[in-house]
C-alpha cells in the first residue's frame, strides 16, 4: 500500500513537471469549452454540452495521456528497473491509472469555473450523478488506454492507436457530435461504444430529466452506469493481463484470448441497448 | 564459506537459438564473481534467468537459499541489481526515486546514508536528466543497495563513465565485498574483472569454457612473457631470435615484441647484444600474460567482439 501511494504521488509530480502533459491536458479541454461555447449557442448555456466537453478531457487523458506516459517510461527502461522490486504490476497499473484519474478530474474543473463564472452555465441540478457519470466514463475511458499501452510498443504508435480510438468516439461515438444529429446507423453503432453511455451519464447529473411513468429515464441511468462498469472492468482487466514491463516482452498467448472476451463483452453491451428495452429507452429506430 | 547464490545447468532457448546452455557457478558470501565473455556468448542471458527477468528453460536458481524460479518475490526482497539499459523518469529526483523504489521492500536503508555514501546529497533533489553519466550510476547502485541486499548483480556498472567515476564505482564495489554482499559482475573491461574480481567465469556460445581465480586462469595461459623494446637503430630479427629462450619476434606498433620462455636470460642476452652491436635502448617493458590473452586463446575473440 505504501508502494502504491508513493508511486501515485511521484506520478502525479512528474505530471506537474512536464510542460507538454500540462498543455496538453489543461489547455486542451479549455480550448475545448471556448470551441463548444463559440458552436453551440443553446440556452441554458452549455448545460447540454458539459458532459461532452468532460468526455472530451477524459478520452484524450485515457487515449494519450496515460498511455504516452506509460510506453515512453517503458521505452526508457523505467519499467525494467520496477520489474526487479517486489511488487505485483497490479499496483503499478492501479497507482498509475487512479494518478491519471484525479489529473483528467482536475482538468476538468477549470473549465468547469470558466462555462460558470464565464459563461453563466447553470450549476450541476445533480452533481452527484455529473460527478460518478465522470468517474465511470474516465475509468471506462482508462481501461482503453492500458489495452493501447500493453499493444503499442513507442509513443508514435500510442498516437496512433489512440486516434483510432479517440477519432470515431468524437465523430460518432456520441462525445464530439451530439447523438440527436447522427443518423441511424451511427446511433446504432454509438451503443457499442462507451461514449455514448458516458455522455448521457453526465448529462443526467447536469439536467435532471423527468421521470415517466415507466420509470425509463432511471433504467436509462442504471444502463449507462452498468454499461460503463463493464466496458471498464472488461478493458482494465484486458489491458492488465497484456501489461509489458518491456517493448520487446512479447504479448502472453493468451491475450487473443482476452481481447476476444473483451469483444464479446462490448457486443454484450451494445446488444442490451438495442435490445427491444433498451432501444426504448434510448429512442432508437 | 556458504554459497550464497548457486546456479545449476541453466538453460535457456530463443526459438532455434540456445543461448545459453548448461551454465553452472556458485557464489559465495563477500565474493565478487565476474561473467566475462564477447558479444552474444550468453552473459546477459544469463543474469536476466537469475535475476529473474527471463524465465529459464532449464536449470535451477537458488539464491540465499530460495528458489529464484519459484519464489521470484521473496528473492527480489533480497537482492539488488544494476542492469544496462534502464533509466528512470528524466524529472524525477534522486530523492523521490530512492522514496519511491524503498516503498516496496520489507527493510530499507535510511535514505540521507544513501545519498552521503554514494555522494549524491548535492544532487538530492536535482531531475535525473542534470545528473551527470557517473551521478546516474552511482543513484543506480544507491537503488540497488536500498534494501540492503544480499546478493547483488552488476551489469557492465562502469560502462561509458569517466576514469575518475570508474575508480569511485571500483572503490564502492569493493566495499560490497567488505560488506559481505555475494556480486555478479559482467563487464567488458578485462582490467576491471582482473582487478575487482575474487573468481571470474569466461564464458562464450552459451557455456563456461573456464572458471578460477585471475591468478589461476592467467597461469593456465599457453602465452609466454613479453620483452617490448625500443632502439635507437633498427635490430636484425635472426640475431635476436638465437638469444636465450627467444621463441618468437615480431615487430608491433609499440615496438619489437620478443616472446621468451626465459625472461630474465633473455634480458640479459638481448643487453650483451645491444653492447655488442653499440645500438641504444630507449625503451623496455616486460609483459607477462594477462587475461586478456587468456580470454583470446579461449574464446578466439577479443572481449570487444
Amino acid at each position: 500500500m505504501n508502494g502504491f501511494l508513493t508511486h501515485l504521488l511521484i506520478t502525479l509530480k512528474l505530471n506537474m513537471r512536464n510542460k507538454v502533459a500540462l498543455a496538453m491536458g489543461y489547455l486542451v479541454p479549455i480550448f475545448t469549452l471556448l470551441t463548444f461555447a463559440a458552436l453551440y449557442r443553446t440556452k441554458p448555456t452549455l448545460v447540454r454540452e458539459f458532459g461532452q466537453i468532460l468526455a472530451i478531457c477524459a478520452l484524450g487523458g485515457a487515449c494519450f495521456g496515460m498511455p504516452v506516459a506509460l510506453v515512453s517510461e517503458r521505452e526508457r527502461g523505467v519499467w525494467r528497473r520496477y520489474r526487479l522490486m517486489p511488487l505485483s504490476p497490479l499496483w503499478l497499473i492501479a497507482s498509475t491509472m487512479v494518478a491519471r484519474y484525479l489529473i483528467v478530474l482536475s482538468s476538468g474543473i477549470l473549465p468547469f469555473f470558466i462555462a460558470v463564472y464565464g459563461y453563466g452555465m447553470p450549476l450541476p441540478e445533480n452533481p452527484l450523478i455529473l460527478f460518478l457519470g465522470f468517474s465511470f466514463a474516465t475509468f471506462a475511458f482508462l481501461g482503453l488506454g492500458l489495452i493501447i499501452a500493453a499493444l503499442a510498443n513507442t509513443t508514435a504508435a500510442v498516437q496512433g492507436m489512440g486516434q483510432v480510438i479517440f477519432l470515431p468516439m468524437i465523430g460518432i461515438g456520441g462525445i464530439g457530435v451530439s447523438l440527436k444529429m447522427l443518423p441511424a446507423w451511427a446511433q446504432y453503432v454509438a451503443t457499442f461504444l462507451p461514449g455514448r453511455y458516458a455522455i448521457e451519464a453526465m448529462n443526467a447529473g447536469m439536467r435532471v430529466l423527468k421521470e415517466d411513468k415507466d420509470g425509463l429515464q432511471t433504467q436509462r441511468l442504471i444502463f449507462n452506469f452498468a454499461a460503463l462498469a463493464v466496458l471498464g472492468l472488461a478493458s482494465t482487466l484486458i489491458g492488465a493481463k497484456m501489461f509489458r514491463w518491456e517493448g520487446t516482452q512479447r504479448l502472453p498467448k493468451s491475450a487473443k484470448w482476452y481481447v476476444l472476451a473483451g469483444i464479446i463483452l462490448w457486443g454484450c453491451v451494445g446488444a442490451a441497448a438495442i435490445s427491444w428495452k433498451m432501444a426504448r429507452i434510448y429512442g432508437l429506430k | 564459506m556458504a554459497s550464497k547464490v548457486v546456479v545449476t545447468d541453466l538453460v535457456k532457448t530463443y526459438g532455434s537459438m540456445q543461448a545459453v546452455r548448461g551454465v553452472s557457478f556458485e557464489i559465495s558470501d563477500g565474493e565478487i564473481f565476474g561473467l566475462l565473455g564477447p558479444n552474444g556468448a550468453g552473459k546477459t542471458s544469463t543474469l536476466e534467468c537469475v535475476v529473474g527477468l527471463r524465465d529459464p528453460d532449464g536449470g535451477r536458481v537458488e539464491i540465499c537459499g530460495v528458489d529464484a524460479i519459484r519464489q521470484p518475490k521473496e528473492v527480489r526482497q533480497r537482492i539488488g541489481a544494476v542492469l544496462q539499459h534502464t533509466a528512470l523518469q528524466d524529472q524525477i529526483t534522486p530523492r523521490e526515486a530512492l522514496q519511491l523504489f524503498s516503498s516496496f521492500y520489507r527493510r530499507t536503508a535510511k535514505i540521507e546514508t544513501l545519498l552521503e555514501r554514494f555522494q549524491l546529497n548535492d544532487k538530492a533533489d536535482v531531475y535525473f536528466n542534470t545528473l551527470s553519466g557517473g551521478q546516474r550510476q552511482r543513484l543506480a547502485i544507491a537503488l540497488a543497495v536500498l534494501n540492503e541486499p544480499e546478493f547483488l548483480l552488476l551489469d557492465e556498472p562502469t560502462a561509458g563513465l569517466d576514469p575518475q567515476s570508474r575508480r569511485d564505482l571500483h572503490s564502492i564495489i569493493q566495499q560490497m565485498r567488505t560488506e559481505g554482499r555475494a556480486v555478479l559482475l559482467t563487464t567488458h573491461y578485462i582490467e576491471e574483472a582482473e582487478q575487482l574480481c575474487d573468481r571470474i567465469a569466461i564464458i562464450d556460445h552459451g557455456k563456461i569454457i573456464t572458471c578460477g581465480t585471475p591468478r589461476e586462469l592467467i597461469s593456465r595461459a599457453q602465452a609466454m612473457p613479453r620483452i617490448v623494446l625500443h632502439t635507437a637503430q633498427p635490430l636484425d630479427a635472426g640475431k635476436l631470435g638465437r638469444l636465450c629462450g627467444v621463441q618468437g619476434v615480431e615487430q608491433a606498433s609499440e615496438g619489437c615484441v620478443i616472446s621468451t620462455s626465459k625472461v630474465s636470460d633473455s634480458v640479459i642476452d638481448l643487453i650483451k647484444y645491444l653492447e655488442s652491436d653499440r645500438n641504444e635502448l630507449l625503451d623496455l617493458h616486460i609483459k607477462k600474460p594477462s587475461l586478456e590473452d587468456v580470454f583470446i586463446e579461449l574464446t578466439g575473440r577479443k572481449l570487444r567482439d
